[in-house]
């Protein structure tokens, strides 16, 4: 303990004046004859024990608030752990604060992110004239100003107030590099870098920075001596089911432990409804798979998150997705060439593969018109429209199909005898995925390509327990022309010769797809196989917005988003996961409006609203436009620590001199010249004193 | 020849103290009176002594008109006085009986209580005695029913010195050895004695068919302990002398003394003797006209 004023010291002298009084009271006692003295006698005899502890206790009381009082006026203060003061000899010192995600682990309570704040607030707040300190965050810190140094304990103290943990993973050269430049321009001879970091292995790639001369690199090991067990989710794909409204959640785990963790629970919480939950065994330092089916009832975009039980690190056991709730699709399918005969008809094996209605359960619901149907059906009450070997169009019924899908409407289009290579393109205008360049009629059939199965909508199809799409035998189909391919076309499925059996493109805010053969069995066998049904529902499913997510993509935090707002809207409203919002400025693209957003205020979901010119800036009612959803990386999940002596080589190669790694808070006092923090007690004695004053009243309040 | 308690007799405090314990025990039993309206004893017969010429200021009820018949003048009937209640009145003048905070001593205010009621009976034509009791019985006037007699009562309150110790057992033994006729005994003192021994004593005296009532005298210092500072108690009837903070103490005082008077009342209260705490600082006009409407109250019961 340490006294600003210890010439207040003497004043401890006075805790004699308590047992003076103490004594002096006790002689001047009154003379009292009295005739029932054999109570008094016997009462004392009673009580005396109890007395004497009392009166004991409160002359010590009394000492001690005297003692207590003294000490206050002396304003003591103690050493405070974890607090250090910078220096008397002026020096140029940047502080590099790890505020990695990894700081947030929590070993016996603590974390080591609060005890860097704290030491690195004690150092600013000790900041004087004559020296200058600088602040450096090893990972993104929001909207934190460029480095710089100040002697202003003040304006360091508010960085580090509003500093937050960054779950951006950023490699440990690039802070150091960053405080090496910074020092090239220090005032002091005197130059120190202070790296406060928990040790983490996983930042120190390789690197190297060139730091000027006389630059001492210390880092202080804030992160204990222990290896800390974790585990994160390292992944989810969702595989969504035309059959039924529900998915597929293929769950990674990666385990950072030295030890396995079996038992290790995994939660899908959908709409912040548990829908499925499972258990697996995590293997030491390893991977490992768990498939959850869950519900996707539910309207519009559903808001879901894997969640891994409990460990050190909370952040990483949380990854977030978005799903389309399963809900009805409504196809209205146009056969061009109807015939008397059930089996004959174009649509006959369509009709039954989009719903086979006893035989399996669908969510597609499919209405058959011919092409005068077509004239008069309100194409905004379905979902997709499939045109099976339609030939001609009228340019009244082609307008109405062009906008119906530049709203957002699907259209899938089937080749066959009805079909005028000629006339196609002008049949179907801007639609038209791609002209018709030849029939293609082979001697031999050709089958579908196995192996390109890359397309989501045919991604199932991967696995062979799904089906075999090979089998099936194409006799006749249309090849594609080369060049009237547009950019944006996408290959969904290949013959084996190579030629384009499906594409598919975007139009508007709608999907075009074109088959380049029949969907009944005219030219190709393919509707008598079982992988018929799932490839035509998954593929409408796919088209019709259900299988990738149209309003939200996977980021990881950091990344840059980019999305796309209808036309008409001028600007975007970006609010994160902690609702934070930002305004997005949008550049014109096409026919639509594209928008960038950073996604670096943590993991979770970002909520985009298109906003239109004249439109409030304040947040929308309903459901946002478009929801990026960002997940952490687990590169930070690994919370093994790097041994002292091989950081200190790493620091050396790196181009740090006689780098050192400190544990101990004291060393720096010790080896670097720093200042052991203090702490006010005269706040601690205060209270004392109040207490001492407190229980002294307590004890004389009846004797 | 003067004895001693004549020459103490003529001592001016002495004379002072008899005139006031006088002034004062007539007052209070005048006070008794007045609130009561009736006698506590009725007389019965009365002895006939001789005839007195009537003269004027008697009472012409008096006339004896048969002797007026055979003798043609007027004469009244003269009777001699017969008592036929007996009363002791026994009091403590142990030395702390001297003790007293409200202006008064314990004593003073036992001698004015007993005073008063030996007004009262002989008033009535009662014969009363009066024992002054220590370690034993210190003083004993035998019971008379002249008018004569309370001054020779009150001259031998007036005269106690209070000393000794309070041990009335032995005192309460020899007085039921004394009173042959059954009597009324009023006791009056602080009764900081054993309390069985004592109450056993005062079963003896109430087993003889004697109609006892105590009145317990305690000051109000001693009932309630009000002492704040720091204070050397010292016993007034022996050499201990105690130290103590009395607000440390307080609690268990009155727990102590709340259970010394418990066992005097359900103690008496067994044998039927009638028991009285007062507290010195209430006039004693009060306590005694509460004491006698109980006992009225008893009696039409």
């Amino acid at each position: 303990m340490e006294f600003l004023h210890p010439a207040a010291l003497w004043g401890a002298g006075l805790i004699a004046l308590p047992i003076i009084i103490h004594l002096i009271t006790r002689r001047k006692a009154l003379r009292k004859p009295f005739a029932a003295i054999r109570f008094v006698l016997l009462s004392h005899k009673r009580v005396r024990r109890m007395l004497r502890l009392k009166r004991i206790l409160i002359l010590l009381a009394r000492i001690m608030a005297v003692a207590a009082l003294a000490l206050l006026i002396a304003h003591p203060t103690l050493p405070a752990a974890g607090d250090m003061h910078i220096g008397e000899t002026p020096r140029s010192l940047v502080i590099v604060l790890d505020n990695s995600m990894s700081m947030l682990a929590e070993k016996d309570g603590k974390r080591p992110w609060d005890a860097a704040q704290a030491l690195a607030s004690s150092l600013a707040t000790s900041l004087r004239a004559g020296h200058e300190a600088a602040l450096i965050f090893t990972n993104p810190n929001g909207n934190a100003p460029a480095p710089s140094f100040t002697a202003d304990p003040a304006a360091l103290r508010k960085q580090l107030e509003q500093a937050r943990p960054s779950f951006v993973y950023r490699s440990m050269t690039e802070p150091l590099a960053e405080a090496a430049l910074l020092l090239e321009s220090a005032r002091h001879e005197l130059r120190q870098v202070l790296l406060i970091t928990d040790l983490q292995r996983a930042p120190w790639a390789k690197g190297s920075v060139v730091p000027p001369v006389g630059v001492r690199l210390v880092v202080l090991d804030v992160g204990g001596d222990v290896d800390v067990a974790n585990a994160a989710v390292a992944n989810v794909e969702l595989e969504p089911s035309a059959g039924e409204a529900r998915y597929n959640a293929e769950i990674e785990i990666a385990a950072f432990a030295p030890e396995a963790m079996p038992g290790k629970e995994v939660t899908v919480i959908v709409e912040e409804e548990v829908r499925a939950r499972g258990f697996l065994d995590v293997p030491a330092k390893g991977r490992a798979h768990k498939r959850l089916t869950f519900s996707a009832s539910g309207s519009g975009i559903l808001r879901g998150i894997v969640h891994l039980a409990p460990d050190a690190l909370a952040a990483d056991n949380e990854h977030f997705f978005t799903a389309r709730a399963g809900g009805r699709i409504k196809a209205l399918v146009v056969d061009g060439d109807p015939k008397p005969e059930r089996y004959g008809a174009e649509s006959y094996y369509l009709m039954n593969a989009l719903n086979p209605k006893l035989e399996a359960r669908s969510r597609i619901d499919p209405t058959l018109v011919t092409t005068k149907g077509l004239a008069k059906s309100e194409l905004g009450d379905y979902d997709i429209v499939i045109m099976a070997n339609v030939g001609d169009i009228e340019p009244k019924l082609l307008d109405k199909l062009n906008r119906y899908v530049s709203e957002g409407g699907a259209l899938l289009i089937s080749l066959g005898d009805k079909t005028d290579p000629e006339r196609f393109a002008a049949a179907y205008g801007d639609l038209a995925p791609a002209a018709l360049y030849v029939l293609n009629d082979l001697p031999t059939p050709t089958h579908l390509d196995p192996t390109g199965t890359d397309h989501p909508s045919v991604k199932l199809f991967a696995m062979p327990e799904n089906g075999d799409i090979s089998l099936s035998a194409f006799r006749k189909y249309y090849l594609l022309d080369p060049a009237s391919m547009p950019e944006g076309l996408k290959t969904v499925l290949r013959y084996q010769d190579g030629a384009p059996a499906m594409v598919e493109k975007s139009h508007g805010r709608g999907k075009v797809a074109l088959a380049t053969s029949t969907l009944d069995r005219d030219w190709n066998d393919l509707c008598i196989y079982p992988t018929y049904l799932p490839l035509l529902q998954q593929f409408a499913l796919y088209l019709t917005g259900g299988m990738a997510d149209p309003v939200g993509s996977e980021y990881t935090v950091g990344e840059t988003a980019r999305f796309t707002c209808p036309a008409e809207a001028a600007t975007a409203l970006v609010f994160g996961p902690g609702g934070a919002k930002r305004r997005v400025e949008l550049a014109p693209q096409e026919d639509v409006r594209v928008g960038e957003a950073v996604l670096e205020d943590g993991p979770g979901f970002y909520e985009v609203f298109c906003i239109k010119k004249g439109q409030s800036a304040r947040r929308p009612d309903g459901e946002p436009d478009r929801l990026p959803v960002a997940n952490i990386d687990i590169r930070e999940s690994d919370l093994g620590r790097m041994q002292p002596k091989a950081l200190e080589d790493r620091l050396n190669r790196m181009g740090f001199r006689q780098a050192r790694v400190l544990k101990d808070v004291r060393e720096l006092a010790e080896e670097e010249g720093f200042n052991p923090g203090r702490r006010d007690a005269a706040r601690l004695l205060f209270a004392a004193l109040m207490a001492m004053l407190l229980f002294e009243g307590l004890l004389t309040r009846k004797g | 020849m003067e004895t001693s308690s004549d020459n103490r007799l003529l001592r001016p405090e002495v004379v002072s103290r008899i005139e006031r314990l006088t002034l004062i025990a007539r007052k209070v039993s005048e006070g008794v009176l007045t609130g009561m309206h009736r006698s506590i004893h009725r007389g019965s017969s009365l002895e006939f002594a001789d005839h007195k010429p009537y003269s004027p200021g008697d009472d012409p009820r008096l006339i004896d008109w048969k002797a007026f018949a055979k003798t043609d003048r007027y004469s009244i009937k003269q009777f001699e006085d017969e008592t036929n209640v007996r009363a002791a009145l026994v009091l403590d003048s142990s030395a702390s009986m001297e003790y007293g905070s409200a202006g008064q001593t314990k004593l003073f205010y036992g001698a004015v209580l007993l005073a008063s009621l030996a007004y009262l009976l002989i008033r009535q034509r009662d014969a009363v005695g009066f024992v002054s009791v220590r370690e034993g019985i210190e003083s004993y006037l035998p019971p008379r029913g002249r008018a004569s007699h309370l001054h020779s009562i009150i001259e031998h309150m007036a005269l106690i010195e209070p000393k000794g110790k309070t041990a009335c057992a032995r005192a309460f033994q020899m007085l039921a050895e004394r009173l042959e006729r059954r009597s009324m005994i009023f006791i009056a003192g602080d009764l900081f004695d054993e309390p069985d021994e004592t109450l056993k004593a005062v079963k003896l005296l109430a087993g003889r068919k004697h109609e006892v009532a105590v009145f317990h005298l305690l000051d109000p210092e001693e009932l309630n302990f009000p002492f704040d500072h720091q204070t050397l108690f010292e016993d007034m009837e022996g050499p201990i002398n105690l130290a103590v903070d009395p607000r440390g103490i307080r609690d268990e005082y009155l727990r102590q003394i709340g259970m010394f008077l418990d066992v005097w009342k359900r103690g008496l209260a067994e044998v039927g003797v009638d028991y009285n705490l007062v507290d010195i600082s209430e006039p004693p006009q009060d306590v005694l006209h509460r004491y006698l409407a109980d006992r009225g109250r008893r009696k039409v019961k």
